[in-house]
């Protein structure tokens, strides 16, 4: 079993990381809109689960960041046009920055907010900005317009995946999610 | 004539005695006073604060047993760093505060730990429930200036904070720490 990335696949701990992502991301987004508007002492709870999710989220993304710099990438096929590199790469890089952008903006809001974030009681994060109301404001705004910028991106990042292995039928999707021999 | 005297001897006694009988009144400085809460919520502290309240102060040391503080706090004036939790805790759920607009706090008797330090029972009427509470508390005086940090922990349910679903406490938990920061001068 492939643990590290060659040229062809990604390797199973790059696929775990990268599923693992999706699912949480997937689960953050639906619970942020439900939560929204929601009252109650369910929706605090749904709130405190939201935000020590989120900070695993970041930790998560610096794993997969370090990860990535001590494996090889897999090369994109030889076949596919230059500008659709470009897309590929750029939208991967994007969905790296909202792995940080949106846990970030989340921890600045409640910080501002008088809210200290605490990872499922275990710990909890330093309140990096002083009680502040514009500031509160500006981050509420920055984590939702955040979500929708994501939204569009993984959309994007999606479709190509699925259009890659239905329509051009090449290896795009089968490289991260079959596990290969070594 | 005699009786006179006796009495004017008597009445001149008395007053005396009152004016000596009168324990030490302290008024508070509010610019240099704060009331602040801390009550856990999903796991972290949550601060706030009550804007006003006024207190009467009558203490001395060394009249202990005559010593009696009182304060009436203006629940309407709590306040925290994110807008809804004022606007929440005003309402019928928790402080109740068109109903139950001031908490009573009194002193019943006040006994010294050691040094600076001191302790009082209490009792606290707040949302219409009166509750006994402890207070602990360290005094500090230079001239005619007091300086005060006192602090409690209370039991939220225990006045009705809280209620329906907001009774349960493993979201908002029970124990709430008041800590009180006083600055008074001595009243001539």
């Amino acid at each position: 079993m492939l643990i590290k990335n060659t040229q062809a696949y990604y390797g199973i701990i790059a696929q775990l990381l990268h599923w693992l992502m999706f699912i949480m991301l997937s689960a953050m987004v639906a619970v942020g809109f439900i939560m929204h508007d929601m009252e109650g002492p369910l929706k605090i709870k749904l709130i405190g689960l939201h935000k020590a999710t989120g900070i695993c989220i970041l930790l998560l993304a610096v794993l997969r960041l370090c990860w990535r710099a001590m494996n090889v990438t897999p090369a994109l096929p030889a076949s596919m046009p230059s500008y659709q590199k470009f897309g590929a790469h750029a939208v991967h890089w994007l969905l790296y920055g909202m792995m940080f952008f949106l846990p970030i903006t989340g921890w600045m809001m409640s910080s501002a907010a008088g809210f200290p974030v605490s990872v499922y009681g275990l710990f909890t994060m330093p309140m990096v900005i002083a009680p502040d109301k514009p500031l509160q404001h500006m981050f509420h705004d920055l984590h939702e317009i955040g979500v929708y910028c994501f939204l569009v991106i993984a959309a994007a990042h999606i479709l190509a995946a699925l259009v890659h292995h239905f329509y051009n039928k090449d290896n795009i999707l089968k490289r991260m999610l079959v596990v290969a021999r070594g | 004539m005699r009786l006179g005297s006796f009495l004017l001897f008597c009445s001149l006694l008395l007053t005396t005695a009152t004016a000596e009988a009168k324990v030490t009144e302290w008024i508070v400085i509010p610019e240099e006073s704060k009331l602040t809460f801390s009550v856990v919520q999903n796991h972290a502290p949550v601060e706030g604060v009550f804007e006003h309240f006024d207190a009467s102060i009558h203490f001395d040391a060394d009249r202990l047993e005559e010593s009696v503080i009182k304060a009436n706090i203006d629940m309407g004036s709590v306040n925290a760093a994110y807008d809804e939790v004022p606007d929440n805790l005003k309402k019928e759920e928790w402080f109740f505060v068109k109903a139950f607009p001031t908490a009573v706090f009194q002193t019943i008797a006040i006994k010294h730990v050691q040094d600076n330090q001191f302790k009082a029972d209490a009792t606290l009427t707040l949302r219409g429930k009166t509750v006994p509470v402890i207070l602990t508390f360290t005094i500090d005086i230079s001239g005619d200036t007091a300086v005060a940090h006192g602090n409690t922990i209370l039991k939220r349910t225990k006045f009705g904070v809280g209620q329906g679903e907001w009774a349960n406490t493993s979201v908002v938990e029970d124990d709430v720490t008041v800590d009180i920061a006083l600055k008074a001068k001595k009243v001539e």
